[in-house]
């Protein structure tokens, strides 16, 4: 049985699709059959940093229409094995979501891969619902900033009362914190919330930590996912995310400020 | 800019200027005036201040069959009655004169559009049915019951064991009993008291019917509104006043003389 996972926020901006696109990108790596799809309809993004742009043909919006068969719209990544992408459409309107479209396509995938990975546009309208409506499992991503924190609390709600989940009255979805962006120097001044302070007030289990980095940005652009640069403090993170959620216990890392530890000395400060 | 504007024409009488404001809107299901009047009767036994002077937009187009001008007097007539004032009419244009008739507003009607907040409304008006019941225990209540005892029936207590997250309002008749934490933008309805096994970062309401001796108890005060009976308090750490010092305390809140007052628990 797939396991259908949506990464999602509420806010926009905080790395949902870089989240989407590496924990995708890291279930594959570790030899699950993974599909990863874009329902931000009408901005267009995750093929982008998947890097497969240039490939897109059809898209999630022609399959749940029947102008395309699932396989058509499907796109095998370059980079890694196991790993396929279903991009957005960019030029229809997102009320083309439907979720009876949805689930036809859900049910075809969960043929073929063990995670769909859902990435959710921001805000809480339509689109967003639509992604979380099926899930298994969701991805928190926040930032530790009071209104990333507020918007991640207020998907949290939707997810317990309009997920099918929560409809059906089956086992609520399970939820992991992912907090992104996480500057431990900025932290340790006070310009951002600390780890502490966001699980206190969302009150789920911290999956990972992942710093903000450069190398983030830097991997968009070069449209590669960045967990596939291995030498990077957020290639790690991202790493140490899908070890977690495949059940592996790793303590928590680049939640202090690199002051003396090894990190700094292998690849130093970047705070 | 509007500065300007005024010194300018500084002998102008009167200047227009655009606003924008919530109005309630009461879409109408139904022309039948005794089941308007019984709901409207229900509605302002359960908030009896809640629509005092209330401006209200009446919808038409939820209507099955059109109504007549006189009909149409007749409900703004009943709306009067409960305290509302009723400002527009919103319907196709066919009332356009029954409304010009009637001295309001006339609004063209809106497209029809999924309403999210709908959802929400359904949620908490869940427990309504349950009163009704209730109520339709002869024995158990009077047609005029001066003052609902605070927490009168276990039936009409609602526990919820779920974090109450931002954004979400929950409503129970009687008591309401959260075990666990409200985030900041929820809202905690109750007609009696208000337990909170956790956090209170959000908005706690209690008494809303009207009950001056409801309570509001909670293991970590950080609320950021609380009410009892229509009196209100907004609150928060940095403010100074005897209040702030409760700030992540377990305390109580009652209101005593038409002011709130907080003490440890």
């Amino acid at each position: 049985m797939a396991r259908i996972i949506v990464v999602t926020s509420g806010k926009g901006g905080v790395g949902k699709t870089t989240t989407s696109a590496s924990f995708a990108t890291g279930l594959a790596m570790k030899g699950h059959r993974t599909v990863v799809i874009d329902f931000d309809v009408g901005l267009r993004n995750l093929d982008l940093i998947m890097g497969c742009e240039r490939r897109v043909v059809y898209d999630l919006i022609n399959v749940i229409n029947g102008e395309a068969a699932l396989h058509q719209a499907l796109i095998k990544d370059k980079h890694t094995e196991n790993l396929s992408v279903l991009p957005a459409s960019q030029t229809r309107d997102k009320e083309a979501l439907t979720r009876e479209g949805i689930q036809a396509v859900f049910d075809e995938l969960a043929k073929d891969y063990e995670y769909i990975i859902c990435d959710s546009p921001a805000g809480i309208e339509h689109g967003a619902l639509m992604a979380l409506y099926f899930a298994d499992e969701a991805i928190i991503t926040t930032n530790p900033e009071v209104s990333s924190v507020r918007d991640s609390d207020r998907i949290l709600g939707i997810l317990q009362s309009k997920s099918r989940r929560a409809e059906q009255n089956l086992d609520p979805v399970k939820e992991h914190l992912l907090l992104t962006r996480y500057n431990p120097t900025r932290v340790e001044m006070g310009d951002m919330l600390n780890v502490e302070d966001v699980q206190e007030i969302l009150a789920i289990p911290l999956l990972a930590v992942v710093p903000e980095s450069k190398d983030v940005l830097k991997a968009s652009n070069h449209g590669v996912p960045v967990i596939h640069q291995q030498a990077t403090d957020a290639g790690q993170a991202y790493n140490d995310m899908v070890a977690r959620f495949l059940g592996a216990e790793l303590p928590h890392r680049f939640i202090n400020a690199p002051k003396k530890g090894f990190f700094q000395k292998v690849f130093g400060s970047r705070a | 800019m509007n500065s300007t504007l005024t010194s300018k024409q500084s002998s102008a009488a009167f200047q227009l200027k655009g606003g924008i404001y919530t109005l309630t809107t009461l879409e109408l299901h139904s022309s039948c005036l005794s089941s308007l009047s019984q709901q409207l009767k229900a509605m302002s036994e359960k908030a009896p201040h809640f629509f005092q002077q209330t401006p209200v937009v009446l919808a038409l187009e939820k209507l099955p069959a059109a109504i007549d001008a006189h009909t149409l007097t007749a409900i703004a007539g009943r709306l009067r009655e409960s305290g509302m004032i009723l400002v527009a009419i919103r319907s196709s244009e066919q009332y356009k004169l029954s409304a010009d008739r009637a001295g309001v507003a006339w609004l063209p009607s809106q497209k029809a559009r999924p309403e999210k907040n709908v959802v929400m409304m359904k949620q908490s008006e869940q427990p309504i049915p349950v009163e009704s019941h209730e109520s339709a225990q002869p024995s158990q209540k009077n047609e005029t019951v001066s003052e609902p005892m605070p927490g009168a029936s276990a039936s009409e207590t609602r526990i919820i064991e779920q974090p109450v997250r931002s954004g979400q309002q929950v409503y129970a008749p009687g008591d309401l009993i959260v075990l666990s934490q409200v985030s900041p933008g929820a809202e905690l309805l109750a007609g009696g008291h208000i337990h909170v096994y956790g956090p209170l970062r959000g908005r706690a309401l209690a008494g809303v019917k009207g009950n001056p001796k409801a309570r509001i108890f909670c293991h970590r005060f950080e609320a950021e509104l609380i009410s009892i009976s229509g009196q209100y308090k907004l609150t928060c750490k940095t403010e100074q006043s005897s209040w702030s010092r409760h700030w992540g305390k377990s305390v109580l809140i009652k209101l005593a003389a038409d002011h709130l007052h907080i003490s440890r628990l």
